[in-house]
């Protein structure tokens, strides 16, 4: 979803410490890239993986090293000030993630944890309703018009 | 891609920076084959040029011995390996009494090809010695002095690698165990590495217990001595206010670290210097303070509270053991540089013949790109494209090429 308007005015700085990755993104045409990616796994790697998909967005949770790689994903990771949140594993959000989980939720009370931000598309994916990864899934993704 | 090279910075000799650069390459060569052992194999080479000692705390068969056997045979000189144990006598390691001296009535050891005459020195199981074996030690350790009997040998002992599955708790044991200033801790491989660890040790084949052979000696004890005088030379005051300053927050998060151990810490940092071709040390040479740590518990709460000060760290000879200690972006960008570039020199080679031809190469060429995958994923998820520094945006770019290469409908988003 996209979040309509500024929430508050936010601070990008890069982390000097990285976030471990616990779900992956793409958007726009990575996403189905990533999904074309993700059916040419064997059936058996996909089992690790849990995932969202919307219109231009595709979103998977898992371990670390069960997370998918292609040009142009991001990873995201949960800031123990914020634990709602799945956060870039790069990008510190300022001035305070507690203040973004705040807001997000009282903004946007319908909300389920967790919540993906992307804060360079102002995009948050929610989670909570991740499926688990199957062939089936991936190929209605691609074939949707 | 080839490996880290040791720049010249100003003012180092000329003499130091051709040292570092044959001990950075012994390093390469030790590491070869092994995997997520670098940061003990330059642990070694750092304690080497420091002239301080080393003691690996881990499980039985992590490749202890192999990494220091791998080092020790790059380095060249005359290395004496033990396995110690509760009945071991101080004759299997420090040499046989002089029977013909003995019947002059006077006790000397032969000591020709034992610990006593070696350069490079590995102990496993190191507290299982008796008391005479360890007394003995100590004064090797301590003075470079081997004492028994009538026999009275001046060793030219550059560094003693200690192993033992566990820290001791004995209070006599402990004591003689702080003479080993460097610690570092050993795990089994993680998950994420047993393909690699299966495939390396597959290539080892019935060669991998072999004694060090002259052969594989890359760099020489004439390298170590070049960047030990080096090290001896240097002014640490520019430093020496940081490092108090890194002590006191070490003390200040109820660390304790011995007033012995703060002393010598100051060579194994002269040491980094040295071996990143440095001719003074500087904030990027401060990481060994997590090495002289005494528990695992202590290196991974120091490597915390000490991260802001340690943010700089960078060596380009020692990058494994900079990137652990510090967990700063720079070390962690050479690190993942490594990785890539020895992932991209490992492309699967072909298949001869056969009716197993394509299951092979699918096989090998699928679990070479989980490897790249891996690193790539890694990079992406630790730095952002602005932050990315130039040499690891290159093989960035060549990972995702070979990626892009064997899956282009599905790798790349463009």
């Amino acid at each position: 979803m996209s979040v309509g308007g500024p929430l508050l005015p936010l601070e990008l700085t890069p982390r000097r410490e990285p976030l471990e990755p616990q779900a992956a993104a793409a958007l726009g045409p990575a996403a189905l890239a990533l999904a074309a990616h993700l059916l040419a796994r064997p059936a058996e790697a996909l089992h690790a993986l849990r995932g969202v998909a919307g219109a231009d967005v595709l979103a998977v949770l898992g371990a670390a090293s069960d997370l998918p790689w292609i040009d142009g994903i991001a990873y995201f990771g949960r800031d123990e000030r914020a634990p709602r949140l799945l956060l870039p594993t790069t990008v510190e959000i300022g001035p305070s993630p507690a203040l973004l989980e705040r807001a997000l939720f009282a903004r946007y009370p319908h909300l389920l944890a967790p919540v993906l931000v992307v804060p360079g598309a102002r995009r948050v994916v929610p989670m909570a309703t991740a499926l688990p990864v199957e062939p089936a899934r991936l190929r209605a993704y691609l074939e949707a018009p | 891609m080839t490996a880290a090279r040791v720049s010249a910075p100003l003012g180092a000799t000329p003499a130091a920076t051709a040292a570092a650069a044959n001990v950075r390459a012994a390093v390469t060569s030790a590491c070869e084959g092994l995997v997520q052992r670098e940061t003990l194999v330059e642990l070694v080479a750092l304690c080497a040029v420091a002239g301080e000692h080393l003691l690996v705390i881990g499980p039985p068969g992590t490749a202890k011995s192999e990494a220091v056997r791998r080092i020790a045979s790059r380095l060249g000189g005359s290395y004496f390996e033990y396995l110690v144990g509760r009945f071991t006598e101080p004759t299997e390691i420090f040499g046989p009494i002089d029977l013909r001296r003995l019947r002059e009535g006077v006790v000397e050891t032969e000591t020709s090809g034992m610990l006593p005459e070696a350069e490079l020195v590995f102990l496993d199981e190191i507290f299982l010695g008796s008391t005479a074996i360890l007394n003995t030690l100590l004064g090797v350790l301590n003075e470079r002095v081997f004492r028994r009997g009538h026999t009275h040998l001046r060793c030219p002992l550059r560094v003693c690698v200690g192993a033992s599955n566990a820290l001791p708790e004995d209070p006599q044991l402990a004591a003689f165990a702080d003479r080993f200033l460097a610690r570092t801790f050993i795990e089994p491989i993680a998950d994420a590495g047993l393909e690699e660890l299966l495939t390396a040790g597959w290539s080892l084949g019935p060669s991998a217990n072999l004694a060090p052979s002259e052969s594989a000696q890359v760099a020489s004890l004439h390298d170590l001595d070049t960047l030990a005088t080096t090290a001896r030379a240097m002014d640490l005051g520019p430093v020496r206010g940081q490092l108090a300053h890194a002590i006191r927050i070490v003390r200040a998060a109820g660390l304790e670290l011995s007033d012995r151990r703060i002393v010598r810490l100051q060579h194994l940092i002269a040491a980094a210097a040295a071996l990143a071709g440095r001719q003074q040390p500087t904030s990027a040479d401060l990481w060994p303070i997590i090495y002289a740590l005494p528990t695992q518990h202590a290196q991974r709460l120091g490597r915390d509270v000490l991260r802001e000060l340690l943010a700089t760290s960078h060596s380009p000879a020692l990058v494994a053991a900079a990137a652990e200690s510090s967990l700063g972006p720079r070390a962690r960008g050479e690190r993942l540089l490594r990785e890539a570039s020895a992932v991209l020199a490992q492309a699967p080679s072909t298949v001869q013949a056969g009716a197993a031809v394509d299951d092979e190469r699918s096989q090998s060429a699928a679990a070479w790109r989980l490897r790249l995958e891996s690193v790539a994923r890694e990079i992406d998820a630790t730095f952002d494209s602005a932050s990315l520094p130039p040499e690891l945006a290159a093989a960035r770019a060549q990972l995702a090429a070979q990626l892009q290469q064997a899956s282009p409908a599905a790798t790349s988003s463009s």
